[in-house]
């Protein structure tokens, strides 16, 4: 595969170049170079331990990189970080925290209101409007443990959408929840991706790719492909990104063969 | 410096101490319950005090029997604060170890009106003074044949329950699934980590009993992978910390001061603070120069990845 | 921009405030010159020193009134003063101690407590070589924050760099900062001249013996922890919750975790000389943890933390004032213990006895959806269809007279269990009694039979169409399938289930029942 050159300007949410990432003396992503597409929906795909998560902690500055560099719209993540939303993994945090689903959503705009200053009802009502936007507004006093999976998820993302973001970076969002809240998430990347937003996301379910996603990024420790699903996603690639599990690429074979009709 | 009969009986006991505690060290580091060996060390305050009431005298067997009734029931509490108030362990263990210390403190001033019981003499014993007692007169000092006791019991008890310990301590999950009831085997190690530390610090000093509970397991733990060669190597790391804590508190400090000072005034310091500082610097060299977990070895592999790209994956992926 | 400021204000002028507020009670409480022997506090410290004999003599006894008013209407200087400082400690410990524990660092207290001692120990070697009076408070407790400051580093980086646990990092930086500590202690003993009693007060903490320079320094710190967690109040919150989210969101995550622990060194340093090294501790966990019981948002948890520490604190204080015998430390700590109990039994929120309501409540609640439900399938089985009956019909399932065994055979209930839900459902109006083996259903109890009948085969329908997600989504309490599945799916599910009533190709219950 061809080298990219490295962009400089803003145009390009995001860009990595040569990222590394090791744990003791196995590296964990190796030699990663990809740059998101704007405006578009980009799925990270491999298999079990193949790095996704790693290359999406080490991206936004979670992790320590061995090498590499990740330009957020031409700049720094510090510098960027309005402009970025991330979703992490649901197991990432402790979900018996003492907050409300309304709390956490507001967490999304602790940035906006500025160090030291109270959160003050405007904040409340734009954290309400995005809970609204999520069908998750009967829920909004609800300590979270008492959420269901798909809600808790809803709520993440509700967070996410509040901070007004042009990037969104979701690790897993799709991982134990209700084909339901699954539609109503894909929905709502899909309007973000219609008013101009990109949209990253790591993805498990290689059966449903092509219908979400238009780009896609293959990963196994290093990069096997990256670019438009139609050109990237092919029998070939995914049998170098998840070596001969059949079965499984079978099925993808027939989700690839119907979509094509 | 001289080293004399009771420099060897010193490093000895301190040995068997060390290995003694390094064994149910090695499983509570790996069951993440490290501090429980510093919370029993003040818990068994308000055990030891109640004996005392009970007995009126400072009869040993009954201190320890106080002693040991309270460090597991410390283990006991915790548990049950963790589990029934949804506590995440180490805040139960807290609440649970100052509370029955507190508890100790003021039993020590309301009840124990005639004789003096310090604090201090529960924390803070003497390896130094139980070896002195004894040497000079001839006589193996009691210290260190309940030490080696205490090790071969250990040693026979890791060694009997070895896969139920290394299944309980890796996964609980699992281990309850095979029928070996994890939380049994937890409170064993528990109870023989509180015997354990009575027994020992009761003539060494309680930083001594804490800093063995966790050093050298810590140390060994960088350097292998493996449980049964972790415990190996805290017994080894375990005898050079009594041997180099020793040597490290009759010189290090003495030369020091003395060079400062300019005088002879300072001697042989706290040898069980010195080894318990030594604990720390084995761990420390452990942490560097470790050949697989070490931070040289991170940083040299590092630094051969980036020379070398490319190499490690040209052969991985379609293997199958 | 002007307007922009002007909104917030209320919230400077209530910090503003809440800083001048306390400084100036200080200033009152501090103002004026002590008179150490005048006061009920200085006078426990007297007898304390006066020996064993006196102690005895004075052993337990009942404070007279006249001691009791003097404490009471806090006339003395000396008395003022170790209130406010210990009082003021425990609300800022419990505070900041809220945060340590929802970051999972509960412990890190009691190594920074230990690891100050090395710091001590040098300071005090330090000024004994430069001025022969080792006991300069100030000077020693810079030296503590140093070495605690180092041990907090210490155990916040060792697991990062080394891949050992967090629980191993804080054993490991305990034991070594406290192992230098008693090294150097036993130097100190050797020093001709060195007198180590200051020490002794602040590894054991004496509360009675604080001055009025203490107990400053003490409010200064204390204001300064109190200020930094109202100002800082939701980075921190953001920090404990989603730390990793606060990072890529551009908060320096890294920096803020070292800005909250300095603020738990500084607490455990000032707390060192008035509970002692391992009671501070104390008052930064278990405050903390007792206040968890009561609420669930993190302002009204910090609150409670604030209210109970301070509380335990004031008591301890009062205690060990009006019975000399007691140890302020000690009582502090074990009021702390005791408010902790009370909350893990009667918590409102987590409370072992709120938690054992609920669930009785909700066993009671299943029990009778159960039995009015396992009604209904009776009824279903002598009527065969109506589920979907017309309103006017119901009726005449209200005449339809039902035989309880009928129903007992459909529950695994001990026939005692079966009469008393029974005589719940009669008492609750659900039911009526006919004669002694038959009742029938009251217009409630038809309409909740009918709803609960409905709710059980959707949620079973729920549970086999998304057979693989279903289970993660349930949760404690939910008994509608509204709460649990989105709007959308219990659409499609109700589709699904009235097609199969209305096609009549699968049997109304999704299941085949054992006991028909």
């Amino acid at each position: 595969m061809a080298t990219v050159p490295f962009p400089q300007d803003d145009s390009c949410p995001l860009s990595v170049k040569d990222l590394t990432v090791a744990y003791e003396r196995k590296p964990v992503v190796w030699d990663v170079e990809f740059e998101a597409v704007p405006s578009s929906m980009t799925a990270i795909i491999g298999p079990n331990g193949a790095g996704k998560s790693t290359l999406l902690k080490a991206v936004l500055g979670l992790i320590p990189k061995a090498s590499g560099r990740t330009l957020f719209f031409g700049k720094d993540l510090k510098r960027a970080s309005s402009r970025v939303a991330y979703v992490p993994q649901r197991e990432s945090v402790d979900w018996n925290y003492p907050v409300t689903a309304l709390d956490v959503v507001t967490m999304g705009l602790y940035r906006k209101i500025g160090w030291c200053l109270p959160v003050l009802s405007s904040h409340k009502r734009k954290a309400q409007t995005a809970l609204e936007k999520m069908e998750m507004l009967a829920y909004a006093d609800r300590q979270i443990s008492e959420l269901s999976g798909g809600q808790q998820q809803r709520v993440f993302l509700a967070r996410a959408l509040v901070q007004d973001a042009d990037l969104y970076i979701l690790d897993e969002p799709f991982a134990g929840i209700d084909a339901t809240t699954e539609k109503a998430i894909i929905q709502i990347l899909q309007e973000l991706r219609s008013a101009g937003k990109t949209v990253v996301c790591v993805h498990h379910d290689l059966t449903t790719v092509v219908e979400y996603f238009e780009n896609v990024l293959l990963l196994n420790l290093r990069k096997v492909a990256s670019g438009p699903v139609d050109e990237v996603f092919t029998l070939e690639n995914l049998k170098k990104t998840y070596g001969g599990k059949l079965t499984l690429l079978d099925r993808v074979a027939q989700s690839l063969a119907s979509a094509n009709n | 410096m001289e080293w004399t009969s009771i420099d060897t009986w010193i490093v000895i006991t301190g040995a068997m101490v060390a290995m003694a505690c390094s064994i149910p060290g090695v499983f509570l580091l790996l069951s993440k319950q490290s501090m429980f060996g510093h919370g029993i060390v003040h818990s068994v305050l308000p055990g030891i005090i109640i004996a005392f009431l009970i007995t009126h005298s400072r009869d040993l067997t009954a201190v320890l029997i106080g002693a040991t009734i309270a460090a597991v029931l410390t283990g006991i509490l915790t548990q049950w604060v963790h589990r029934l108030g949804q506590v995440e362990e180490g805040a139960s263990l807290g609440v649970v170890f100052t509370s029955l210390f507190a508890l100790g403190l003021l039993l020590i001033r309301v009840a124990v009106d005639t004789v003096h019981i310090d604090p201090d003499c529960v924390l803070f014993g003497l390896l130094e003074t139980s070896v002195v007692d004894a040497v000079p007169f001839g006589e193996f000092p009691r210290v260190t044949r309940d030490a080696s006791i205490t090790l071969a019991i250990n040693l026979l008890l890791a060694g009997v329950f070895f896969k139920e310990l290394r299944i309980a301590t890796f996964d609980p999950g699992l281990a309850k699934a095979l029928g070996f009831r994890p939380a049994l085997i937890n409170y064993g190690i528990m109870i023989t980590t509180a015997v354990t530390a009575v027994l020992a610090f009761e003539s060494v000093g309680s930083i001594l009993v804490i800093a063995m509970m966790i050093a050298p397991a810590a140390t060994a733990f960088l350097l292998t992978n493996r449980l049964g060669i972790m415990l190996v190597f805290s017994l080894v790391s375990a005898c050079l910390t009594a041997l180099t804590g020793h040597v490290f508190s009759i010189t290090v400090p003495a030369s020091v001061f003395n060079a400062i000072l300019g005088s002879e005034m300072i001697q042989s310091t706290n040898i069980a603070g010195g080894m318990s500082v030594m604990a720390g610097v084995w761990f420390l060299l452990a942490l560097a120069f470790s050949p697989q977990k070490g931070l040289f070895a991170k940083w040299w592999n590092l630094r051969k990845l980036g020379k070398e790209p490319d190499n490690p994956f040209e052969q991985t992926p379609a293997a199958h | 921009m002007a307007a922009f400021a002007l909104r917030r204000l209320p919230f400077w002028l209530l910090i503003l405030l809440s800083a001048v507020a306390v400084f100036g009670v200080s200033k009152q409480v501090l103002a004026g010159e002590g008179h150490p022997h005048d006061s009920a506090i200085s006078q426990t410290q007297a007898s304390e020193q006066s020996g064993a004999h006196a102690r005895k003599a004075t052993s337990f006894a009942w404070p007279d009134w006249e001691k009791v008013k003097r404490v009471i209407s806090f006339r003395d200087h000396n008395t003022r003063v170790v209130f406010s400082g210990l009082t003021l400690l425990g609300i800022v410990s419990g505070i900041t101690g809220t945060f340590l524990l929802l970051r999972k660092r509960s412990l890190l207290s009691d190594s920074v407590s230990h690891a100050t001692l090395p710091g001590l120990a040098i300071a005090f070697i330090a000024l004994e070589l430069i001025s022969g009076k080792g006991d300069s408070l100030n000077w020693l407790l810079i030296g503590g924050a140093i070495t605690g400051f180092l041990a907090m580093l210490a155990v916040i980086y060792l697991p990062k760099i080394s891949g050992i646990k967090s629980d191993a990092s804080l054993a490991l930086s305990l034991t070594f900062f406290y192992g230098i500590g008693v090294v150097l202690l036993s130097v100190i003993q050797m020093l001709p001249t060195a007198n180590a009693s200051g020490l002794e007060y602040l590894i054991y903490g004496n509360a009675a013996t604080l001055t009025s320079t203490d107990v400053q320094l003490i409010l200064a710190i204390c204001i300064v922890c109190l200020v930094a967690c109202i100002l800082f109040f939701k980075e921190f919150s953001l920090l404990c919750f989603d730390s990793g989210y606060a990072k890529a969101n551009g908060f320096p995550a890294n920096k803020l975790d070292i800005f909250l622990m300095t603020l738990i060194v500084l607490i455990s340093i000032v707390g060192l000389q008035a509970v002692g090294l391992l009671l501070i501790m104390a008052l930064l966990i278990t405050p903390a943890v007792s206040a968890r019981f009561w609420a669930k948002r993190m302002g009204r948890v910090t609150f409670i933390a604030g209210l109970i520490g301070g509380t335990s604190a004031f008591i301890g204080v009062l205690m060990s004032s009006l019975f000399p015998r007691l140890p302020a430390g000690a009582i502090v700590v074990l009021t702390a213990t005791l408010f902790f109990i009370l909350s893990l039994t009667f918590g409102s929120y987590r409370g072992l006895l709120s938690r054992w309501f609920l669930k009785r409540r909700a066993m009671k609640r299943i029990e009778m959806n159960q039995f009015l439900r396992s009604t209904f399938d009776v009824l279903e089985g002598d009527q065969n269809d109506c589920m979907f009956i017309e309103n006017e019909r119901i009726g005449a399932l209200m005449k339809t007279p039902i035989v309880a065994d009928k129903v007992w055979n459909r529950r695994s209930w001990s026939r005692a269990k079966f009469a008393k839900v029974l005589g719940r459902a009669v008492s609750e109006n659900w039911i009526r009694l006919i004669d002694d083996g038959t009742f029938i259903l009251t217009e409630d109890g038809v309409a909740r039979a009918r709803h609960h009948a409905r709710q059980h085969r959707l949620w079973e329908l729920y549970l086999i169409k998304y057979a693989d997600v279903a289970p993660s989504q349930v949760h404690h309490d939910v008994e509608r399938i509204e709460e649990v599945a989105a709007p959308e799916v219990v659409r499609e599910i109700e589709d699904i289930f009235q097609n199969e009533i209305k096609s009549r190709v699968i049997p109304v219950e999704p299941h085949p029942q054992i006991t028909q």
